[in-house]
């Protein structure tokens, strides 16, 4: 019986250590979400009294609100952009043996290494030499770059694991290349799409550093409004707009829970 | 099986009418490594073809050849009178059975027998009335709505026959279709698709390792090995007079003893003496001077 103590230990420190990983990652979102139900003036926990009055604060804020759809614009639009360049790259990675092939699929994956505020630099100095300073376009291809490797590499695997008898069985039906690609690969690839489309879109919205380097008045993102707020004030008005991404997080995820099937997706 | 074809052992009596498939000269090299070497077979229209030999052989490769997912290092392949050597899969009048099936999972069965009908542009109506006679002939037809993934191995490998008939091609392509189903079913299903490839008369070319397969089933059998071509014969040819040591070894059970031949006989290394006016057993020539034999014992 006393050579069991040491499994008896490393059981024990195994579900103090799993509870320890998910008390921390649990904690910070909960304090939130409480926090932001507050009816007191300051952003505490355990909130003072319950109320809706600094949601009913947030959405009379304007610069929050401009901040939102901003930020929702940008994602989308980052998330669309960098799925179609991060497919048509895949793809031609997966399929042809080129010269330059390796050095394409590092570049695409360069970003993840760079630290962004280099990237944001250098950014700013070429969008502003090339005329894309200060500019939404501008802004979205800083966000297309730091999406894309997320992209690049779902996609790949995604495409890695796709068995290619269902497009021999395709073009041997007499489908043409692009019928191939259109009723067949892509409906196929689709929760891989999925799934990067959420990296790119999620890597986008929660980005801060680039939005504050290549952003400008009137481009402010949520994240870039958020901290430009907490500079000069701290209300629970901060802790109702981020309840608000979070609950808008939680319903994305359900929607694709729902669709395509949680497992599948990542 | 069937009895009347011609015997192809004498060259020269096959040329009766144009051939459905024609390979001149096929070959297919990975750098160094010879996956098929020089090739050639004509199979004539209706005739059901086996290419049977252990893997690595060149089946496989020379199966995705004629379908065009390979393009051959050297030779030429012609489908029903015209040459596609250089023409893209879905240029090329062959339905295949994929060893997996390769049913589209996103579509229902159905869906996937539409998929080559539409390809061409068959109108719908026409095509409706298409797909469920298919599904029809392989008793599917009540569960055309499913998903792929909702049948067992054996509706999926009729679906997959369906699929690949519903074009009418001039040339049925099978890869092991068999190889997924257990031993039980295996049998069954040889003897359910080879009804309906009968029945439509279609030309077939069907890849396999399983010699009873391809004794059970074929018109002529082309054995291979290491790429190359051993012997091509109808099935009692092959099963009764091996052209090689190979053949007599792979096909059936079989003895084969070394030895050398003097004064009308074969004398075996440990002494054995058959006499040459005696069959059933076979002499190959082997090395310098050895000869080698194979004799067969029961004809099962």
């Amino acid at each position: 019986m006393k050579s069991q103590w040491p499994d008896r230990f490393l059981a024990v420190a195994g579900v103090l250590t799993q509870s320890l990983v998910y008390i921390t990652m649990l904690l910070p979102p909960i304090i939130v979400v409480g926090a932001s139900l507050t009816a007191g003036n300051s952003m505490v926990f355990p909130p003072e009294g319950l109320s809706l009055r600094w949601y009913h604060e947030a959405f009379q804020n304007t610069a929050f609100m401009n901040a939102f759809v901003m930020s929702l614009e940008l994602g989308f639009a980052a998330m669309f952009l960098s799925l179609a360049i991060g497919f048509a790259g895949a793809y031609g990675m997966d399929r042809y043996r080129f010269f330059g092939r390796e050095t394409l699929r590092a570049t695409a994956l360069s970003p993840l290494i760079v630290p962004v505020v280099v990237l944001g630099i250098g950014l700013l100095q070429l969008l502003t030499a090339i005329g894309f300073g200060q500019t939404f376009f501008g802004l979205l291809i800083g966000h297309v770059i730091i999406t894309l490797p997320y992209v690049v590499r779902t996609l790949t695997t995604s495409l890695a694991l796709l068995d290619r008898s269902y497009e021999e069985a395709a073009a041997n039906l007499r489908a043409a290349p692009h019928v191939v690609l259109r009723r067949v690969t892509l409906p196929l690839l689709l929760p891989g799409f999925l799934s990067a489309g959420i990296f790119a879109f999620v890597i986008s919205f929660g980005n801060i550093t680039l939005s504050i380097f290549l952003g400008f008045a009137g481009a402010e993102t949520l994240p870039v409004q958020i901290f430009t707020y907490v500079e000069h004030s701290y209300d629970p008005t901060l802790a109702a707009v981020s309840t608000m991404v979070i609950v808008l997080t939680v319903i994305i995820m359900l929607a694709i829970e729902r669709i395509a099937g949680m497992d599948k997706v990542l | 099986m069937k009895v009347n074809f011609e015997d192809v052992s004498d060259a020269g009596s096959a040329k009766q009418a144009a051939p459905i498939l024609r390979l001149d000269g096929l070959s297919k090299h990975y750098g160094d490594v010879i996956a098929v070497e020089d090739l050639s077979l004509d199979v004539a229209d209706g005739e059901f073809v086996s290419l049977l030999g252990p893997s690595g052989c060149g089946k496989t490769t020379t199966l995705r050849m004629v379908a065009g997912f390979i393009k051959p290092t050297a030779g030429r392949i012609g489908i029903a009178g015209k040459d596609v050597t250089a023409l893209p899969p879905y240029k090329r009048d062959t339905g295949m059975v994929f060893q997996n099936y390769a049913l589209f999972p996103h579509m229902t069965v159905a869906e996937n027998v539409a998929f080559g009908l539409e390809n061409l542009g068959v109108e719908r109506s026409e095509r409706m009335t298409r797909v469920h006679e298919m599904l029809r002939m392989v008793e599917l037809d009540h569960l055309s709505d499913r998903r792929p993934a909702a049948l067992s191995g054996g509706q999926q490998q009729r679906v997959a026959l369906a699929r690949a008939l519903a074009l009418q091609p001039a040339l049925l392509l099978l890869d092991e279709p068999f190889s997924n189903l257990d031993a039980q079913l295996r049998v069954r299903l040889r003897e359910d698709m080879t009804r309906i490839i009968e029945r439509i008369g279609v030309t077939t070319l069907f890849v396999t390792h399983d010699q009873e397969e391809a004794l059970a089933l074929s018109d002529r059998i082309v054995v291979m090995s290491t790429g190359r071509v051993e012997q091509i014969g109808s099935p009692g040819e092959i099963y009764e007079r091996p052209s090689s040591r190979f053949v007599a070894d792979f096909i059936g059970q079989c003895t084969i003893l070394d030895g050398t031949c003097a004064d009308a006989a074969f004398r075996s290394v440990n002494g054995l003496r058959l006499p040459f006016e005696a069959p059933p057993w076979r002499l190959f020539a082997g090395a310098a001077s050895r000869t080698c034999t194979g004799g067969r014992g029961g004809r099962s």
